[in-house]
């Protein structure tokens, strides 16, 4: 059976195919449903296969589909273990939930069957990284959910700012798909192979920790880049350009998970390198506490969800900086279900209100969407670690573990109970301003509740979010023996036992509670004013982005110009044109110094071979 | 031993019977335009079909050196060699060839009465650059790039009714001859400094090197160091290729393609031939040379390409990029002549799919391209979009198409040749080669569209998009059955 | 002093040296092009030089084939020239550079 696991990737593949290509002539709503049943059977087929891994009877199993590059010994192959089954799951089950309520989302759309032509090439892409069973397939995957994030950022091309959000992902993704490249290169060359299974069955000998921690460092970057983390996560608050499925899906549940699940999966590796996982803890810390400080000031609503997923995605990088693997894929879970929930509603929430996104234009909305509004309050109180819904178990397990780690982690422990505050913080302030309060819509507007295609998948996310914590409490570690042939041979941090735990539990309630009661005594009664100081910083991300045009994108660029110039040996023409032709003729009684375009290209070639001739002569040892 | 055989140079006599025909034809027949260029086609076709001839007859052990002073019992100053290396340099050249003459279908139809000659310079060109990867001797690989550079001197000015052509052809025509006379002085020297211009046979360079220790070493490497500039021009190695976009940029769209792959394939086989046959002995002087000018191709070559404006010089920044890559393969000695292959050849299909493209959208007679002329090509001409998207891909090497699979053989070339400052260096220009291609694509697909006019692809372009765009894609999948035949063509 | 062939040679190089200063310097494209003449010419030297120094007739051979094939080259060379003349009038190559960027 097993050796048909490549289905799950044909599947959506086929419907990618096939409704890129005759998406138009499908149509709507044919092309939707098309999609989403695809996703749905892939779905299933993936839970059949899960079901012996889950009675025990199941093991890890390599699925080798054809032989690629043999000179490098690369292997199309496929792994399927607790880990893979655990990412295909919520992949093809969250993305089935998303594509079903995008069927209703996206209606009247004119590229309607090409949304959903992105959107399964965007599963597919997926499941490939995720199915990979060496670095090279992972790299595949790993590039075209980038390709398809982009296709779906921009999907709206005609907006400037859709297409430049694009651009955007893109680019910055780049940096971190250099160091992911160039860890690839670095593994080949320890260990003269890219698959998997060899890689950490060698890694615990084989390896130097100097190697170590190169390697896991330039992996790190390219998570950094993929899940959005401190300093390449300005490309995820721009991508909210895209339909808002797209950001449920790539920009919440799934996408932005990849790094996490990349580090979880080449845990042994981590493993031999303290001090990368040092940094990959801080930064995860980090990134945590100050996303959700922006996340405070957003005032479109979208905007808001982008920062926290940020935020969320730094609490899973602690974890996996903690060694906590299991905590980090059990948060990555349960942040999928309730933060998708919260994408869905808001987009919801967005269409009732004709595609307003700014908050203070909301309001009231409890009683016109009530159906939205409850499942929404269920995602509030999961994210806000209220117990005991899903987001409490999670993300107590996550600081539980970053405590026991102990010394330096302790600090980090603490910076994540103070983003745990302030997530509760924002969130309440989200609830409030769009459901509560008076009735703030723009004018003209009838808002009233979505169609049952869309709050469907909604109330189906709120019952996940909300049991979701079942799978992996301290009583019963569901999840922990399930992941445990994933992580062999691989030392995780615990959370601590006993009495500290509870005391641990207790203390990040109470944190939540009084995270909301601050929320709920600052904004239930009315709008307070914020602007300037810290608000106006907030709401322009710290200006990071301005900064990042001045530090990095402009001196690059003037760089490139330069360079150009002067390779060219334009600089002469770029001052006669840019003069402009009022002062052509001084240009031109000057052409007896500017040198001419052949002669030039004479003097660089003559330039060169003299160069080359003399260094042949001196490394020749004749001079 | 059969040393006058007519097989080893069947291809050229095919070639110059070709062009004497459709000469003829013009003055058989009334307005024989479309005739000629019938015939030029199948004389490509007949020289492509000859190589395949030869790489059996190889097979069933044909002798290899042929036309030398002294046939027995060695050969002594042998004139052309005919082994697998050029019997493959044969198949790519000539089929590459008819692709780029069927994009061009469109120009030699306009171009009237002046057709027959601009066919007879593309068979000569052609004949040229087979000759320079099938002459065992300095003086017969000279003789093949003066023939195959001339005739694309006159090729490059041939609309002339265009101010931009005369001055790319001048151009490129001063500075052809000045590489070419920095090329054969270095032939001179090596003569000096080896006393033979032969590859092969008795008292070759290669014996004398390998039997003798070089009197003045200081000439060898002047010699070596001159050659190697003098091709590095030819294949548009950085700092040699600043002709380039300025060539392309002028000269007909609808040829641009035949003279950028069609030279780079000759001009890497006849560096190949120089220094893997005549001088594999002094593989220490020459592959760090080259590794520098690989460098320098990729860093120059990607930078400039990404500042550009106009496709076409684009595509020639980024040809300068790849010869680097493809430079890379040299440096690991006999052990890359499987990746210069193979890289060499499937960028060649990407380059005359790429440069048809152009041809379609800025028309076949015009020189520049700009990128507003590109701008919403999707929504224009979707089919075409998606061929160069393919294409570029290809050029930015990504994986499941061709041009991933040649960087990845390349890099390895390189890198078990303990070059691993130039594969790193490779990878770095690469990523941000990335910006490039994806710069295009973007232009084509998120841009509003730049007119409303109709883009038309004649039916032979039609036909060259889609063998490049199948080939792209289909080698970058199963890339093997042609890296075998590449691994299988090394020189004698 | 007995002149032997390396002098020659070294006066090829001289030469070779001169025309290539000459397609440096020089802005008229038609004595761009005899410096390369006499560029190729410096080879013939270097060939016959050679060859005369190694008792060997190839030398000789190779030079007259670097003859005929710059005659070729001047044929083309000049037809390109007078076509560039007659739409410009000029043969200053420093006037041509409107492709570049």
């Amino acid at each position: 059976m097993i050796d048909y696991l490549w289905v799950l990737i044909v599947l959506p593949l086929l419907g990618a195919a096939a409704l890129i290509v005759f998406g138009k002539r499908i149509g709507d709503p044919w092309s939707g449903r098309l999609a989403s049943a695809l996703v749905g059977t892939a779905f299933l087929i993936a839970a059949g296969f899960t079901v012996p891994l889950v009675t025990g009877n199941g093991h890890p199993e390599t699925v080798e589909l054809f032989s690629w590059i043999p000179v490098l010994g690369v292997e199309v192959s496929l792994l399927w273990d607790p880990l893979a089954a655990l990412m295909t799951l919520i992949v093809t089950g969250v993305g089935f939930l998303i594509h079903v309520y995008a069927v209703g989302y996206m209606h009247g759309d004119e590229r309607f069957g090409r949304f959903f032509g992105y959107m399964n090439l965007f599963i597919a892409s997926m499941l490939t990284l995720v199915l990979a069973s060496n670095f090279v397939v992972m790299f595949v995957g790993w590039e075209l959910v980038g390709l398809s994030s982009y296709l779906l950022i921009s999907f709206w091309f005609v907006r400037p700012a859709a297409s430049a959000a694009g651009k955007k992902a893109f680019i910055v993704n780049r940096i971190g798909d250099w160091g992911f490249l160039v860890a690839l290169l670095l593994i080949f060359a320890a260990f003269g192979t890219f698959e998997f299974a060899a890689v950490f069955a060698e890694a615990p000998t084989g390896l130097t920790t100097g190697m170590a921690t190169a390697i896991t460092l330039l992996l790190f970057l390219g998570a950094v880049g993929k899940s959005a983390q401190i300093p390449l996560y300005v490309w995820l608050p721009d991508a909210m350009e895209g339909p808002t499925p797209v950001s449920a899906l790539i920009h919440a549940a799934t996408m932005v998970t990849a790094g996490i699940y990349m580090i979880a999966r080449t845990a042994v590796l981590f493993g031999l390198a303290p001090a990368t996982l040092t940094v990959v803890a801080t930064v995860g810390a980090a990134t945590a506490l100050f996303a959700a400080t922006l996340a405070m000031g957003q005032r479109d609503i979208k905007r808001v969800l982008a920062y926290s997923t940020i935020s969320q995605l730094g609490y899973m990088v602690m974890a996996v900086g903690v060694t906590a693997f299991t905590a980090g894929m059990f948060h990555l879970m349960t942040h999928a279900f309730f933060k998708a929930l919260l994408f869905l509603g808001a987009g919801a929430v967005i269409h009732a209100v004709a595609g307003e996104q700014d908050m203070s234009r909301m309001g009231g909305l409890r009683k016109v969407m009530p159906i939205t509004f409850w499942t929404m309050v269920v995602a509030w109180l999961a994210i806000a670690g209220v117990a005991p819904l899903s987001g409490f178990w999670s993300k107590d397990e996550i600081l539980a573990a970053a405590f026991a780690h102990g010394g330096y982690f302790v600090f980090l422990w603490a910076i994540g109970v103070v983003a745990a505050l302030l997530t509760a913080f924002y969130m309440t302030r989200l609830m409030i301003l769009t459901f509560g309060g008076e009735e703030r819509w723009p004018d003209g507007v009838e808002a009233s509740e979505a169609p049952p295609i869309l709050t469907v998948p909604l109330v189906i996310l709120a019952v996940l979010s909300a049991t979701a914590g079942i799978f992996n409490t301290p009583f019963r570690l569901g999840l922990e023996h399930f992941l445990e042939p994933s992580f062999e041979g691989v030392t995780q941090q615990l959370p601590p036992a006993g009495a500290t735990v509870v005391a641990l539990a207790a203390l990040a309630l109470v944190v939540a509670l009084v995270g909301i009661f601050w929320g709920w005594a600052r904004y239930s009664r009315r709008l307070p004013v914020e602007e300037g100081g810290f608000w106006g910083a907030a709401v322009e991300g710290y200006r990071v982005d301005d900064w990042y045009g001045r530090l990095v994108v402009a001196p690059g660029k003037a760089m490139a110009t330069w360079a150009a110039e002067i390779l060219d040996g334009r600089i002469i023409d770029g001052v006669v044109n840019g003069v402009g032709g009022g002062v052509k003729s001084f240009g031109n009684s000057l052409s007896g110094t500017q040198s001419g375009l052949v002669r030039w290209y004479g003097a660089v070639m003559a330039a060169g071979t003299l160069g080359l001739l003399l260094w042949l002569l001196l490394s020749g040892g004749l001079f | 031993m059969n040393n006058a055989a007519l097989l080893p140079i069947a291809p050229e006599v095919i070639l110059l019977a070709g062009a004497l025909i459709v000469i003829l034809l013009l003055v058989l027949l009334d307005r024989p335009y479309r005739e000629g260029g019938i015939v030029a086609m199948a004389a490509l076709a007949a020289a492509a079909v000859a190589s395949v001839l030869q790489w059996q007859a190889l097979g069933d052990g044909a002798d290899n050196l042929y036309f030398s002073a002294q046939g027995v019992p060695v050969p002594r100053l042998p004139m052309v060699v005919m082994d697998h290396y050029s019997a493959f340099a044969g198949v790519v050249i000539f089929v590459v060839s008819m692709l780029g003459l069927a994009v061009a279908w469109r120009l030699v139809l306009t171009l009237g009465a002046r057709s027959a000659e601009f066919l007879t310079l593309v068979l000569l060109a052609v004949a040229g650059l087979h000759m320079m990867t099938a002459s065992a001797n300095m003086i017969m690989l000279f003789i093949g790039l003066e023939t195959a550079s001339i005739a694309l001197y006159v090729l490059a000015g041939f609309t002339r009714e265009r101010a931009n052509a005369d001055e790319a052809a001048v151009k490129y025509f001063l500075l052809g001859s000045l590489a070419s006379v920095v090329f054969v002085y270095g032939a001179a020297l090596l003569f000096a400094a080896t006393g033979s211009t032969a590859f092969y046979g008795a008292g070759s360079m290669r014996e004398f090197l390998a039997e003798n220790i070089v009197a003045e070493p200081a000439i060898l490497l002047l010699a070596m160091g001159l050659v190697i500039v003098g091709m590095s021009f030819k294949v548009t190695a950085a700092p040699f290729h600043q002709w380039a976009p300025d060539v392309y940029q002028g000269a007909p769209s609808g040829i641009v393609g035949l003279m950028a792959a069609g030279v780079k394939i000759a001009g890497f086989a006849a560096l190949g031939r120089i220094l893997f046959s005549a001088l594999p002995s002094q593989i220490d002087d020459w592959a760090p040379a080259l590794a520098i000018i690989a460098g320098a191709s990729m860093i120059i070559g990607t930078v400039l390409a990404a500042v550009q404006d106009d496709v076409k010089r684009i595509l020639a920044y980024s040809g300068v990029a790849h010869a680097g890559y493809i430079l890379m393969a040299f440096v690991a000695g006999n052990e890359g002549i499987g990746s210069m292959w193979f890289y060499v050849t499937t960028y060649a299909l990407t380059v005359i799919g790429v440069f048809a493209v152009v041809a379609v959208v800025s028309g076949s007679r015009s020189g520049s391209s700009p990128l507003a002329e590109w701008s919403g090509l999707s929504s224009r001409a979707p089919v075409l979009a998606w061929v160069m998207l393919i294409m570029l891909l290809a050029l930015a090497g990504i994986p499941f198409t061709t041009g991933f699979v040649a960087k990845v053989t390349v890099f390895t070339a390189a890198t078990d040749a303990g070059y691993l400052w130039l594969m790193i260096l490779a990878l770095v220009t690469t990523i941000v080669g990335l910006y490039v291609y994806f710069r295009l694509a973007a232009v084509m697909f998120l841009e509003g569209p730049a007119g409303v006019e109709e883009v038309v692809v004649p039916p032979t372009t039609a036909l060259v998009l889609a063998v490049a765009a199948v080939t792209t894609v289909l080698l970058g999948l199963l890339p093997w059955p042609l890296l075998d035949l590449a691994r299988e063509a090394l020189p004698l | 002093m007995i002149v032997t062939p390396g002098w020659y040679m070294a006066l090829a190089a001289v030469l070779f040296s001169i025309g290539g200063a000459g397609v440096l310097v020089r802005r008229n494209a038609l004595v761009m092009f005899m410096s390369i003449e006499l560029m190729l010419n410096s080879v013939n030297l270097t060939f016959v030089a050679a060859g005369t120094g190694l008792g060997l007739i190839e030398g000789q051979v190779a030079a007259l084939f670097v003859i005929v094939v710059a005659a070729a080259e001047v044929t083309i060379g000049l037809a390109i020239l007078v076509a560039v003349f007659r739409g410009r009038a000029t043969a200053n190559v420093d006037e041509l550079s409107s492709l570049g960027g």
